[in-house]
This record gives C-alpha cells, structure tokens and sequence, in this order.
C-alpha cells in the first residue's frame, strides 16, 4: 500500500498548463477555434499539445524552436504581428507544429510556418515565413544536429 | 502558468536534469499511453478525422483549382503586356509621322499600324484550355473579336469568370474585352487619321493611345493584384492541409508515443537541448523584423 502511493506521481507534475492563448484569426484548418492552451506533458517533452480549449480532443505536437539548434530568423511582417498585439523580440516564443510521418515514423516540422505566441498578450497566429527553402515537412533530426543546413 | 521566456529556459534546464529519469519515466509511462492510443476506436474521434479528411480533400480540390485559376490570370497578363507593347510601337509610328510629316511617310506606316491591329485582334482572342479568355462568359464557339479590315466588333460580354477556392469564396479570374476594345479603338483611329492624312486628327489618336496605355497599365496591374488574391488563398490552404494532416496522423495513422520514445531514446532531443541551452539566454531570432 504504501509502495502504491509512493509510485503515484500527482497531476500537477505530470501536466503543466498555459494560460489560454487567444488565436484572433484562427489556425488555418481549424479556423473556428480560436482558443489554444499549450500543455507540457511529462512524457511528452520536449515536445508539448497545442490543445484547443473549445474542443480538448483537438490537439496538434508543437516544440519550441528555441530548444533547436538551427535557428531561422522570422521575418514577420508588422501587419501579421499587430494582431497579435505587436509583440517585441523578447515576447514571442514560436513554436513548430510537428506532424509523425505514418511511413516512416519519423517526426516532421512544418518550418515554413511557425506559430508565433505573444507571451505578454497571451496572443497567437501561425505565420508562413516567404521562404522557399523553407518546408512544411523538415525532419526534426536535420534542425537538432549540428553542421546540417543553412 | 505564463509561457514566457524564463519558463522555456526553466524547461530546458528541467529537462537536461531530469532527462535520464525522464526516459525511464517514459518506458513506464508507455503502458499507460497505449490504453489511451486504444481510444481511436473511439467513433466521436474517429467522426473526428473523417470530417478533417474530407476536409483535407476538399482543400485538394480548392487548390486544383487555384492553380488553374492562376495560369488563367498570368495567360491573361501575358497576353495584356504583349498587347501593352504593340500600343507603345503604334504610338512610335505616330510620333514619327506627326506634325508636317511627308504624306508618303505616312502612307508608309500604315501596313504597320494594320499588322499591330491585326496582332492585337489575335491576342484578344488568346484561349487558355480550348476557351476564349478575354469574352466574359462567352468562352466557346464564337471568338470574342472579330475584325473585318475596317472595324473591330466584341462578340464576348463583361461577366466574370470565377474561381471556388473556399467554401463560400470566388475569386475573379478574367479581364473582360471591353477594355480592350478601347485599345483597339485608339489604333483605329490612328489608322483611320494615317489614312486620311489628317494632323489634327493624329494628334488626337496620340492622346487617345495615351489614355488607353494608362488604363491598360492599371488592368495588368489589377490582373496582378487578382493573382496575388489566389496565392494567399493557396498560401493558407497549403498551411491548412500541414495542420489537418497534423492533427489526422497522430490522431489514427500512428502511434505518436512512440515516435516520441523513439527520438528521444536517440537522445537527440537531450543533444538538442544541450546546444541550445548554452545561447538561450541571449538567443535572437528577429532580427530581421519588418
């Protein structure tokens, strides 16, 4: 009994919740949800649920681009970044939204649109970034190993 | 809970400390997660990414569309600049012949006023797939202009031509004759002074093709802003289906933990963090904000 009880990890270490995030123009494909929460789950990470507060059984596999070695610059324009409150440099955290390639196994991410959150205003979009040497199905091994890529 | 910077740090640091821990904790907690991987059979989910597949090929055929939407608009621009080309030649060959010019000057220009006239009749009677592309809705059996030596007659309309790129979306994909009609008019009228070796005349016919090249400029230029219409359009669809198909895959195609598992038993994701973790603290990515 006691054994049990020490096994048992409580909720609140295993899941970590954000603050609702506000998406104005929706996600593409998803367009009529306009309310995310990001959700770190212990045997997720690094990788965390871009989960759908309208409908909890929607989620897409985000990582942060910043746990990646190669870095891409955003090039965002300032109309995208006044809907989602014209964040500054240190405010926005952008994520890859990641997809499991069904024949391969392998994890993909779609690096030629990051969704880009506002951390002050709790705000989000998903931008695509005006580069054709950007694709929307990078293996994540090329963008964590060293050496590889621009 | 705030995802801000600091957390994304404390993150990292979280994760390369507790990381051997951590992968132990996955393999336990994989048991768990095949329970809930069980759930696909769940019909609500399964409606679910049915309904997002449909989706997905609707999507497909939205952007079938768009593409053909696009050689639509950049034929039609290709066409105009051809046309636009022609316009600026005719208007040399006034130029030249203005004023006191000779008679006989005159009088030799005119056979190629007419191959101008006769080249702008051809490309305002351009098909792109077997269809008229300047006659409005009048796309088959009847060509738009008709040219008889003399004057020039419009046989196609000003309707629209659209495009379904969205549920409740069109986008216009045609520019219709009757602009370009006004072009042909002005170089009938240069014709026609040239003929009639009438100065005065010309002059008018040289302000008339001024007039027609601006309105022309401005409809390629509108042609542009309708391609660009249908490249966003494309742009967010393309965006759309990455995320649907997201959302499908690990939803019922393949078992997500296990991918997980999988990359982080490489230990790539700890080698991830451990490279970043180093510049995190002063990282810039934008520094190209504009």
């Amino acid at each position: 009994m006691s054994d049990e009880s020490k096994d048992h990890v409580p909720e609140s270490d295993q899941v970590e919740l954000s603050d609702p995030l506000e998406f104005p123009v929706g996600l593409p494909g998803f367009e009529e949800h306009r309310q995310f929460i990001l959700e770190s789950r212990a045997e997720m990470r690094p990788f965390l649920w871009l989960r759908s507060v309208d409908d909890p059984e929607l989620a897409l596999p985000v990582i942060s681009c910043l746990l990646l070695k190669k870095q891409v610059q955003l090039h965002i324009s300032k109309e995208e970044l006044s809907q989602i409150g014209s964040p500054t440099e240190d405010d926005i955290a952008p994520y890859y939204i990641l997809r499991v390639d069904s024949k391969e196994g392998t994890i993909t991410a779609n690096t030629r649109a990051p969704v880009i959150i506002n951390t002050k205003s709790m705000q989000g979009r998903q931008v695509i970034l005006g580069r054709d040497d950007l694709v929307v199905d990078e293996p994540l091994t090329n963008l964590i190993s060293s050496g590889e890529g621009a | 809970m705030r995802v801000t910077n600091s957390l994304i740090k404390d993150q990292i640091i979280n994760f390369l400390s507790a990381n051997q821990e951590r992968l132990a904790d996955v393999q336990r907690q994989i048991s768990t997660n095949k329970e809930v991987a069980v759930s696909s059979d769940d019909p609500i989910r399964f409606d679910r990414a049915g309904r997002f597949k449909s989706l997905l090929a609707k999507n497909e055929q939205y952007t079938s569309n768009i593409e053909d939407g696009i050689a639509w608009i950049v034929m039609g621009a290709e066409s105009l600049d051809v046309v636009y080309e022609a316009l600026q030649q005719a208007k040399v060959l006034a130029l030249q012949t203005r004023g006191d010019a000779e008679t006989s000057t005159r009088a030799q220009v005119i056979p190629y006023v007419n191959a101008l006239l006769e080249e702008m009749v051809l490309l305002g009677n351009s098909k792109f797939m077997g269809k008229y592309i300047f006659g409005g809705t009048i796309t088959k059996d009847t060509e738009p202009f008709a040219y008889d030596g003399v004057s020039v007659t419009y046989n196609g309309n000003d309707g629209s031509l659209t495009r379904k790129v969205g549920d409740d979306t069109y986008l216009k994909i045609n520019t219709t004759g009757s602009e370009f009609l006004n072009v042909l008019g002005a170089v009938m009228a240069l014709r026609d002074a040239l003929d009639a070796n009438d100065g005065a005349a010309m002059d008018v016919a040289i302000a008339q093709i001024d007039t027609v090249s601006t309105q022309l400029l401005n409809t390629i230029a509108r042609a542009g802003s309708m391609q660009r219409k249908f490249e966003l359009t494309r742009d967010n669809l393309e965006m759309a289906n990455v995320n649907l198909q997201s959302y499908i895959s690990q939803a019922e195609d393949v078992d997500l933990m296990e991918a997980i598992l999988q990359f982080n038993a490489q230990e790539l994701g700890y080698r991830a963090a451990l490279e970043s973790s180093s510049r995190i603290m002063n990282i810039s990515i934008l520094n190209y904000l504009r």
